[in-house]
């Protein structure tokens, strides 16, 4: 199967600390991995990698046979208008509305007319439920609304590749678990291939066909959610067990993390 | 759209105002004649500007200094110019004192009664040592 | 002992160095994203209004008062010598070559540059920044460069609005307070103003422009995390934006004038 993305031992270390130590999978195309490990264990750092907002101190990142790290400025800004990245805050722009925000990337990248500009907005707003909402700035939107806003916003560019940096951080039980319901069924619409570092362990194994454990800067497994479940890794025990104690007290205790 | 409309009226109040200033402060005020470059000195017949000095030169010796003179003032031929300075510290200009001679300078004439300026330490020195040169 | 004062003495000025290093690559970036297309003229427009237009009226407050200030103590100076008739030159010097543009560029550090800082470091601290990048758009003609070309436009005009509310200030009191002629005030700014002066103060003010928009992106731009470093990087492009600027005139006063 074709790999859309390809890590090759990278390393990183920010301040002589290293985050990442030789980190080495790949991501098949079409398929949704999920990123999952304590905090503090290079996660949030691989994905940057990933979408080429940091450069490894060493090793390589291939997205579509291209590495990421030897692509000039010009050549990377053409590669990421494929990416769509669902920031853990949103990362909306705050001085702009719902409608600017979604069609920002359509007005600036594709320079659209403004019919189609409004006909697509129009459409990525429906398919994350928010039809409705165009006249209203981040500051009047609830959390769960803005991160809706924030992946009508990826998709409205029809990402080739979606990152998604904790979607579901801050959010209660519920709206966290329509949010993921609601990314599955973009996936499965959409077809395209995805990358989530996640908390919500394990509800996010029944959207995922990949997992990647990260533990102190290295993979500690890469399979199926099915070979997860019967590991006996201590870590992943650990991860497991952490997360399900935190999951029958209502709430999820890394969702209250920043 | 309004907002457009407002952020662009803003625009346009602030940058014609900055302009208007900006002509003010240089044309109002200044009152100097933009294109024309500046002269440094000016002249005065009876305490009145009539003109200004336009180049000073050394020729065989002697300064020379070449005046611009207001088109509508008439100068009789022997009038004297003499260097001043304005106030005890000001800056220095020409002087003109009118003469008594019928013919009147015409344009690329010369003045030749002159008088020099004034030395201010040989003033005070002429005072304080009396008759002494 | 010694060696480890000496260390640090060392580690203090490469430290430096490279944060002065960064800071002229920064500028470098910023002037070539403004010399090539696309330009945002939306944005710079919106610039002009938040930069120029809404500090009108601290402009007009401090030029107003400078100036009168200037008026009461120079005319307390000048007629010691009997020169009183030098107070609208005196006033109007002091506005035009110095006061005017040092004044009005503290004036929109303090008001504009310090919202910059802060606006483009919370962009920074909400991945704002990052999510444009994403969208292989580039971050610098948006938020940077719009506001380099409207400081450039708008401190030029707030400075001549400063100088000539400045003068009008000094008049104010000079013929009104302290009983001198008005006729006298303003031929004498006529005879000692001159172009060159004023085009000095203006030249000045572009300058101090691009020093207060380089310094608060820069800072805004390298904010640290969360509020508190959002609020140091405001505290330290303030000041330093200051310290460049009065620097800076110090250099233009001597190659100018």
């Amino acid at each position: 199967m074709d790999a859309m993305i390809r890590v090759v031992d990278v390393h990183k270390a920010f301040d002589e600390v290293p985050v990442l130590d030789g980190v080495s999978f790949s991501i098949p195309k079409g398929h949704f991995a999920a990123l999952i490990g304590r905090s503090g264990h290079g996660k949030s750092v691989l994905l940057r990698h990933l979408a080429g907002l940091v450069r490894p101190d060493r090793g390589q990142v291939f997205v579509d046979g291209e590495d990421l790290a030897h692509l000039g400025g010009h050549a990377l800004r053409r590669l990421r208008r494929r990416f769509g990245f669902v920031f853990q805050g949103g990362a909306l722009f705050d001085s702009m509305t719902v409608l600017d925000n979604v069609a920002f990337p359509l007005r600036e990248c594709l320079r659209l007319p403004e019919r189609s500009v409004r006909e697509r907005v129009a459409t990525a707003l429906a398919q994350v439920g928010l039809s409705g909402s165009e006249a209203k700035l981040p500051a009047q939107i609830s959390g769960g609304m803005g991160k809706r806003v924030a992946l009508a916003r990826a998709l409205v560019l029809e990402p080739e590749i979606l990152f998604f940096d904790e979607p579901t951080t801050g959010l209660d039980p519920i709206t966290a678990q329509s949010i993921l319901d609601l990314i599955a069924r973009c996936q499965r619409d959409l077809g395209f291939t995805g990358v989530m570092v996640s908390h919500q362990i394990p509800r996010v194994f029944d959207i995922t066909q990949q997992v990647l454990v990260l533990h102190r800067g290295q993979v500690r497994f890469d399979g199926t959610p099915e070979q997860l479940r019967v590991s006996t890794d201590e870590v992943i025990l650990g991860l497991l067990g952490a997360e399900d104690a935190a999951g029958s007290n209502g709430r999820s205790r890394n969702g209250l993390e920043t | 759209m309004r907002h457009r409309r407002l952020v662009e009226i803003l625009v346009g109040i602030f940058v014609v105002a900055g302009v208007l200033a900006l002509a003010h402060l240089s044309i109002g005020l200044a009152r100097r004649e933009v294109v024309r470059g500046q002269g440094y000195t000016v002249k005065a017949v009876a305490g009145v500007e009539i003109g200004r000095v336009a180049r000073i030169a050394l020729t065989d010796y002697q300064g020379e200094v070449l005046m611009s003179i207001d088109g509508s003032v008439k100068l009789q031929a022997d009038s004297i110019a003499s260097i001043r300075t304005r106030g005890l510290i000001g800056e220095k200009l020409i002087a003109i004192s009118p003469g008594g001679d019928d013919e009147l300078l015409v344009d690329g004439g010369a003045i030749v009664e002159t008088e020099p300026a004034v030395d201010l330490e040989q003033m005070i020195s002429k005072f304080v040592f009396g008759k002494k040169d | 002992m010694l060696l480890d004062a000496l260390q640090k003495v060392g580690h203090i000025v490469l430290h430096s160095l490279s944060a002065v290093g960064r800071m002229g690559l920064f500028l470098l970036q910023i002037v070539v994203c403004a010399l090539t297309p696309p330009w945002k003229g939306r944005l710079v427009l919106n610039r002009i209004v938040f930069i120029g237009t809404q500090s009108v009226l601290v402009i007009a407050l401090t030029g107003g008062f400078t100036g009168m200030v200037l008026a009461l103590q120079g005319y307390h100076a000048l007629s010691r010598f009997g020169s009183d008739a030098f107070l609208g030159p005196l006033v109007a010097m002091s506005l035009v070559r110095e006061l005017g543009p040092v004044v009005a560029a503290l004036m929109v550090t303090g008001r504009a540059g310090s919202a910059i800082t802060a606006e483009i470091g919370i962009m920074r601290i909400s991945e704002q920044l990052d999510a444009m990048e994403l969208m292989g758009l580039n971050p610098f003609r948006y938020v940077v460069v719009p506001n380099l070309l409207a400081a450039m436009i708008a401190m030029p005009l707030l400075t001549a609005m400063f100088d000539v509310i400045g003068i009008w200030g000094g008049y104010l009191i000079g013929v009104r307070t302290l009983g001198m002629s008005g006729g006298t005030y303003l031929a004498e700014v006529a005879q000692y103003l001159e172009w060159s002066d004023i085009s000095g103060g203006i030249w000045k003010s572009l300058t101090f422009g691009v020093i207060i928009c380089w310094v608060s992106c820069y800072k805004g731009w390298h904010a640290g995390f969360g509020a508190e470093g959002v609020s140091r990087a405001t505290t330290q492009a303030v000041v330093l934006a200051s310290v460049l600027i009065l620097v800076w005139d110090y250099f233009m006063t001597s190659v100018l004038f």
